[in-house]
């Protein structure tokens, strides 16, 4: 059986609980979305678990017929320090491709919109033109010609230019 | 036919007008899109100074990126055939009708311009060739698809491959890995020899100090498209 010193059982059992609460604090205050904080929390619970039983580890430690106790520990640390870090990967993989959609979208929206500016100021003073789009056209091409969007709009092409990827 | 030849384009402050001029010249009957991916020089002023057709990506998305916006805008506009090319003057516009005829005619899903069949024009440095060819012989291997100029950037779409790639496409480095994303999809590829200058001025995208790094990460995300397209083969 494992011989653990009582008060190291207790700080270890204070410790996991507090990394819960600092968990569910960050929750609570929306620093860390629900949907990525389950393998936080399943992290914290095991811990808790070992803490409270560490008979756990005896079994498991036999299991796999380790030596030390505490390697089983650092293994199954790592393993899900691993875990962690895939998740993050598939997290920012995700993000990524949401990015690259939304620069696209927006980069057709834009070269759309700059189109449809240029057909409204083309027939400047078209009297023919169907009566709803007459009333409109001549006011939005007047604000149009004064600010060129295309060409002195800069916030329509500022870039963040300082992290090309590659 | 409606054509759009889709011009990506990086600090092309040097190239881009004359790029832009021959093509008109050359190629008057289609249209054309060029994308600028957030250049940090004066790309975005000329273009839009001259009045030319373009997209402004709002953040750098890469070549990859960049290009596949051109697919999304020929889907939503309804080309029959795009073609992609260079910004940076390396390939002239007077081939075009010759990358594009056999995606035309429906003989490919693909046509790549490649510098490597009559061997005339710009051949790059030895060194890079010697590298291009271990790439068209690795998509060889694991596909049997026979494509000397694999990263050739000169290439034309039919539209079944223009939906396919305004959804899929590679970033980084995208060349080799749309050609065999294309062909594990079941797509056709071939070449049409063309002849490619050197590029005219500013500077190119691959360095030669990244280009070993180029190598490795091409050869194993090849490798890694053989074995995940594999199984999903005809399903899109």
């Amino acid at each position: 059986m494992l011989n653990i010193p009582p008060a190291l059982r207790i700080t270890m059992i204070v410790g996991s609980v507090i990394y819960l609460i600092i968990i569910f604090v960050l929750l609570k205050r929306k620093k860390l979305n629900v949907q990525y904080s389950i393998i936080w929390l399943a992290s914290a619970v095991l811990m808790i678990l070992f803490a409270v039983f560490p008979y756990i580890i005896a079994v498991l430690r036999d299991i796999f017929s380790i030596e030390m106790p505490v390697n089983l520990v650092f293994t199954l640390l790592f393993i899900f320090v691993l875990l962690l870090l895939l998740s993050l990967s598939i997290i920012v993989t995700g993000f990524s491709a949401r990015i690259n959609k939304l620069v696209q979208t927006q980069a057709l929206l834009e070269e759309r919109v700059r189109r449809l500016e240029a057909q409204l100021k083309a027939p400047k003073p078209d009297e023919t033109a169907p009566p709803p789009l007459a009333a409109d056209a001549p006011a939005k091409a007047s604000t149009a010609s004064t600010t060129d969007p295309a060409v002195t709009n800069p916030g329509l092409h500022a870039c963040d230019a300082g992290t090309p990827r590659d | 036919m409606k054509v759009l030849v889709i011009i990506p384009c990086y600090n092309e402050e040097a190239n881009i007008e004359q790029v832009i001029t021959r093509l008109r010249a050359a190629y008057p009957e289609g249209d054309y899109l060029v994308v600028n991916d957030c250049s940090t020089d004066a790309s975005a002023r000329i273009l839009a100074e001259k009045g030319y057709n373009h997209l402004n990506l709002p953040v750098n998305l890469g070549i990859g990126g960049g290009v596949q916006s051109g697919y999304l805008y020929a889907m939503e506009n309804g080309y029959d055939i795009t073609v992609q090319m260079d910004g940076d003057g390396q390939h002239d516009p007077a081939y075009l009708r010759a990358v594009a005829a056999p995606v035309a005619e429906g003989k490919l899903d693909m046509c790549v311009g490649s510098r490597f069949i009559t061997k005339k024009g710009f051949q790059t440095s030895a060194l890079r060739r010697f590298g291009i060819r271990i790439l068209s012989g690795l998509i060889r291997l694991l596909t049997g698809a026979k494509v000397k100029d694999v990263t050739s950037g000169f290439r034309a779409c039919n539209r079944k491959l223009t939906a396919f790639y305004a959804g899929n496409y590679a970033h980084d480095y995208p060349e080799p890995e749309a050609i065999i994303s294309a062909v594990l999809r079941g797509f056709t590829v071939g070449e049409v020899p063309v002849v490619m200058h050197e590029r005219q001025g500013g500077e190119s995208s691959i360095s030669p100090l990244k280009s070993a790094y180029y190598m490795v990460k091409v050869c194993i995300s090849l490798v890694v498209y053989r074995i995940i397209l594999s199984r999903k083969k005809g399903d899109t």
